[in-house]
């Protein structure tokens, strides 16, 4: 009893000094003399963290949406279309966005909360086209396919003070995720997940609990769309398309769905191969890199790049000559589960 | 432990971010030998078909002005070398391109990219960043140029001018065209190239009938847009600014509706080979602003034969793209010369007060302060050619003075 | 009246194509419950395939087409051995894995062909006059195969051993599998014929329209609409849903003067269809 509470002690410790370390590093990156580019890039990396991680928080009620780029969407036109046309300051206009967000992605979930599996996710792509083409009909006010320009900065022309307000903006939303998810709340939407019949048998209603996890899945996404609105300060259909909620898919499952980490590896990892190879090889040939990222995953890692760790042991252990438990061979052979 | 580990891999990662970047200075590259510009191109996407000629324009510039010597700057000799960077289709593309050729590359000047909606992209990178941006085009729209753009430029004659070049063609050659109908992208240039474009059809006696079509960029299938513009009834009709599987479509359409009078482009760059690729017969007589690959044309300066050697010396047939990004490039050193500064500001204040400048067809001139309150538009003499029996057939030169385009 | 009736050809001709198009991505999904979004790309290659043996090697361009479409084919067998069958049917994670394909497909047509754009010359020229408004052969041979195959495919799935199997697997994989059904086999055979019906779909529209390594973009959103709007589960659904949705991209651009409008228009009806049926109009449990 003691050495456990001694080990948990531990284990504490190290994990805090784990995330002061990391915090410490993004904290002076930028007075360590990074070249502005690399700052540049690593805001986007921190907001787009955010983006998978709420697409995961969505996915903890068994939902999953590829059409989450369409919210970041709405956030991002509300919060230009409002601080453009009525000159107020983004501060007020970015929280207004995330709201207004919030509650169409409530409205939204509504009618679509009864449907499960495959028929969501379907719904949710044609979502995220159905937000497209209304604003390419609003044209007047959202510039349709040219989009907008000159919208209000955050901050003024220097990047510097958007790197910390994604770090800390990244920091707080990954701890209120981090919270719902570890709370009743996250346990319920997880039990929803699991089987609507067990849950909807303990009382709760497995229709409302969807649709507020969605919403609160929304309004992140409305939060991370308003922001980049106004770092950005360009905006366009394309930037939130198809293929935008495609990746953000792609980021939480190559980290691995199943960890609260996973998001966060997956997205940090696959948005740093371009930055990263841009010098070394020739733009053209990135995506082959990209695709090789998500085969090599997709077969040795299961359990996605968060499951790196056990994964590695569970090679080594071949070599290590140790016996292999049924468990860990079905991690292995991927054999499904009966 | 898990957790401790990926925590680490983690970290590993940002420390090797952090060493790579730190030992990558972003300097100037203006340094005693290379002048590096810029180049951002949309070369995937929708947009790669017409504009992966635009880089090979530039490259044909670098090489002409390295073959003839470089540029003296201040006593000091250069060499220019251009990088080029793929904007992708979208604002967020070019935006990244731009921030990494300012911040990571440290370059001083960018050249390139037309489409509406990437050129104020970049602009949002460049002017902050006091880099001076020369576009291959300008689709028309207010945000693309003007007071509020002290640094941006624009190398080539565009929208506008193409519109004069093309509609002055037309009355002189087609007398009996009174009525044109006019089909533009729907992707926010119509509000904008409107009321322009029938002002200058009014100002030369002939008028555009009906609204504008318009057509979603993400149209597949041309036959309604076709439907609406044979039904004008008009005696021509004129296709806005496109790519070319949209001109090719269009045409197809048009006339697999049986219309059998004039179809031609405004657009000031199109490329007439392509369009013919893709339409076939139904492009046979449809003209534009375009040259042909032949140094034999009446009137071509002798700039204009040697780029049209070099090019198919790389095995390329030269077209109007080339032309673009050769002369973005082009009257951007110009400036560069005669300001004899690498100074971008310095470079902006001298260009926008030359009257003169040389160009890949001759003399040409800067203008636009009426049209969009700066004079920061190159404008040169149009090629007007047609499809003939499925070749391109040079016509006649436009000149575009000042009573034209002002 | 002219015009209703142009359009009239025009929705008809419109519907065959995204019928087409949307058949091979409806197969996969309701059959083996797989989002395949690779098979806009596919489309693309077995049209470049065409293209290239049509044109550059100068084989008469049926029997490019065919070649194409068996070379395709088998690409199927291999995407289902290779790339969908070791995720056992994980939806998600095929949807990652097209999605690599999509980018190596593409980028290898970029990267060795080149962006450019190109078009297919007709398969048989000339037109045909329906009284005032003439449709080229191409478009009615379009429409005939369409048809034919939506026909097929619906008497295969439906009266055949292997359509029989194909149902089976696709309501639950594991029972049939106890049944004595080889499930890697009728999944290898469904991809095949997605692959091939890409591959059809993509060469004639090459030379309807044009070709280039984006097209099959833009037409896998339609195939996406398309299937939404029919529902998963129901082949004979997708006759439905593209004969509305066809019709409408034929008839609103034209009557309404914004073409933006005509696109929001089409969506609004097909979430107005999902409000009341959000399985789609035909779409039935399939696991």
């Amino acid at each position: 009893m003691l050495k456990n509470r001694f080990l948990a002690d531990k284990r504490k410790i190290t994990k805090a000094a784990i995330y002061a370390f990391l915090l410490i590093i993004l904290l002076l990156l930028p007075k360590l003399g990074i070249s502005i580019y690399y700052v540049h890039i690593l805001i986007g990396v921190f907001l787009y963290i955010i983006m998978t991680s709420s697409l995961r928080l969505i996915n903890l009620s068994g939902q999953v949406s590829l059409g989450h780029a369409g919210l970041m969407c709405v956030g991002a036109y509300t919060s230009a279309i409002i601080s453009k046309n009525l000159d107020w300051t983004p501060w007020l206009t970015i929280p207004i966005g995330a709201l207004v967000t919030f509650i169409i992605a409530f409205l939204v979930a509504i009618p679509f909360s009864r449907l499960r599996g495959l028929y969501f996710t379907m719904v949710s792509l044609f979502f995220g086209m159905a937000v497209l083409a209304i604003n390419e009909v609003f044209e007047k006010i959202t510039g349709g396919q040219s989009g907008m320009v000159g919208i209000q900065r955050l901050f003024g022309v220097s990047k510097i003070p958007y790197y910390y307000f994604c770090l800390a903006l990244m920091i707080v939303c990954l701890f209120i995720m981090h919270r719902l998810e570890f709370s009743r709340i996250g346990l319920t939407w997880k039990a929803v997940a699991q089987s609507h019949s067990v849950a909807s048998s303990t009382g709760i209603n497995e229709a409302r609990q969807r649709i507020i996890c969605f919403a609160i899945g929304g309004f992140f996404a409305g939060l991370v769309g308003a922001v980049y609105a106004h770092y950005y300060v360009v905006l366009s259909v394309t930037t939130f398309g198809f293929f935008t909620s495609i990746y953000i898919f792609i980021y939480m499952m190559v980290g691995g769905i199943n960890s609260f980490y996973g998001p966060i590896i997956g997205t940090t990892v696959l948005l740093l191969i371009q930055p990263l190879f841009h010098n070394v090889i020739r733009e053209k040939y990135i995506p082959f890199i990209f695709a090789g990222v998500l085969l090599i995953v997709l077969y040795l890692l299961p359990k996605g790049l968060f499951g790196l760790p056990e994964q590695l042991r569970l090679w080594t252990r071949k070599l290590r000559r140790e016996e292999k438990t049924a468990l860990q061979e079905e991690v292995i052979h991927r054999a499904p589960r009966n | 432990m898990k957790k401790f580990l990926v925590v680490i891999s983690l970290l590993l990662i940002i420390a090797s971010i952090t060493v790579s970047c730190t030992s990558e200075k972003s300097t100037s590259t203006a340094n005693a030998k290379t002048l590096t510009i810029g180049e951002i191109e949309p070369l995937t996407g929708m947009f790669g078909d017409i504009f992966k000629y635009v880089p090979q324009g530039a490259q044909l510039a670098k090489d002409y002005i390295n073959n003839h010597g470089g540029i003296t700057i201040g006593g000091q000799k250069y060499v220019i070398d251009i990088v080029v960077r793929d904007g992708k289709d979208s604002p967020e593309g070019a935006t990244a391109a731009a921030n990494e050729l300012v911040y990571d590359k440290g370059v001083k000047f960018i050249a390139g990219t037309g489409p509406a909606f990437m050129v104020p992209a970049i602009d949002t990178v460049t002017e902050p960043a006091g880099v001076l941006y020369t576009a291959v085009y300008q689709n028309g729209m207010k945000v693309e140029m003007g007071p509020n753009y002290p640094l941006k430029f624009v190398g080539s004659p565009c929208s506008f001018s193409g519109q004069v070049a093309t509609l002055t063609y037309l009355k002189e050659k087609y007398p009996s065209v009174k009525t044109v109908a006019f089909i533009l992208i729907d992707d926010g240039q119509i509000a904008d190239n409107d009321p322009v474009v029938r002002a200058t059809a009014t100002k030369l006696g002939l008028s555009i009938v009906g609204d504008t079509v318009g057509y979603a960029p993400s149209t597949q299938d041309f036959t309604p847009v076709a439907q609406k513009a044979v039904a004008l009834n008009a005696d021509a009709i004129m296709i806005g600014n496109a790519i070319s599987p949209w001109f090719g479509l269009t045409l197809k359409a048009i006339r697999g509706l049986g219309y059998t009078k004039p179809i031609f482009s405004c657009c000031d760059a199109i490329v007439l080979p392509d369009i013919a690729g893709i339409a076939g017969s139904d492009a046979e007589g449809f003209f534009g602003a375009s040259i042909p690959s032949d140094p034999n044309i009446p009137d071509l300066p002798q700039i204009a034969k040697d780029v049209i050697k070099m090019a198919s010396d790389q095995g390329w047939q030269l077209n109007s793209m080339h032309v673009q990004g050769f002369s973005a490039v082009y009257s951007l050193i110009m400036a560069i010369k005669a300001a004899n500064s690498l100074d971008p500001k310095v470079v902006a204040a001298k260009w926008e007060k030359m009257d003169k400048i040389d160009t890949i067809f001759g003399a040409g001139r800067m203008g636009g302060l009426q049209t969009y309150g700066v004079n920061h538009n190159v404008y040169y003499k149009t090629p007007i050619s047609i499809i003939e029996n499925g070749k391109v057939v040079f016509k006649e030169w436009i000149s575009l003075d000042k009573s034209l385009m002002p | 009246m002219d015009v209703a009736l142009v359009c009239t050809v025009n929705g008809i001709v419109l519907s065959a194509i995204y019928i087409m198009v949307a058949l091979g991505f409806a197969l996969l999904l309701s059959i083996m419950g797989i989002f395949n979004f690779a098979h806009g790309a596919i489309y693309m290659v077995g049209a470049f395939i065409t293209y290239g043996l049509a044109k550059t090697i100068g084989i008469n361009q049926w029997v490019a087409l065919f070649i194409s479409m068996a070379v395709m084919g088998g690409f199927g067998l291999f995407l289902e051995k290779f790339c969908f069958r070791p995720f056992g049917g994980k939806v998600f994670e095929v949807i990652v894995m097209s999605v690599a394909i999509i980018l190596v497909l593409e980028t290898t047509v970029v990267v060795t062909i080149g962006g450019s754009n190109r078009a297919l010359p007709a398969f048989i020229p000339g037109t045909i006059k329906f009284g005032v408004v003439s449709v080229s052969i191409d478009r009615i041979i379009i429409l005939i195969i369409g048809a034919i195959l939506l026909v097929a495919l619906t008497l295969l799935i439906q009266k055949s051993m292997i359509g029989q199997q194909m149902l089976a697997v696709a309501q639950d994989r594991e029972s049939a599998a106890l049944q004595g059904i080889n499930i890697n086999r009728t999944a290898a055979i469904a991809t095949a014929v997605a692959c091939i019906l890409a591959t059809l779909s993509g060469s004639f529209m090459s030379s309807l329209y044009y070709l280039g390594p984006f097209i099959g973009d833009g037409m896998l959103m339609k195939a996406i609409e398309v299937v939404i709007l029919s529902g998963i589960g129901s082949l004979g659904g997708i006759l439905a849903g593209g004969l509305i949705i066809g019709f409408m991209d034929a008839f609103l651009p034209v009557y309404l003067p914004n073409p933006l409008v005509a696109q929001a228009i089409t969506i609004g009806v097909i979430i107005g269809i999902l409000l009341i049926r959000p399985k789609g109009l035909f779409g039935h449990e399939v696991s």
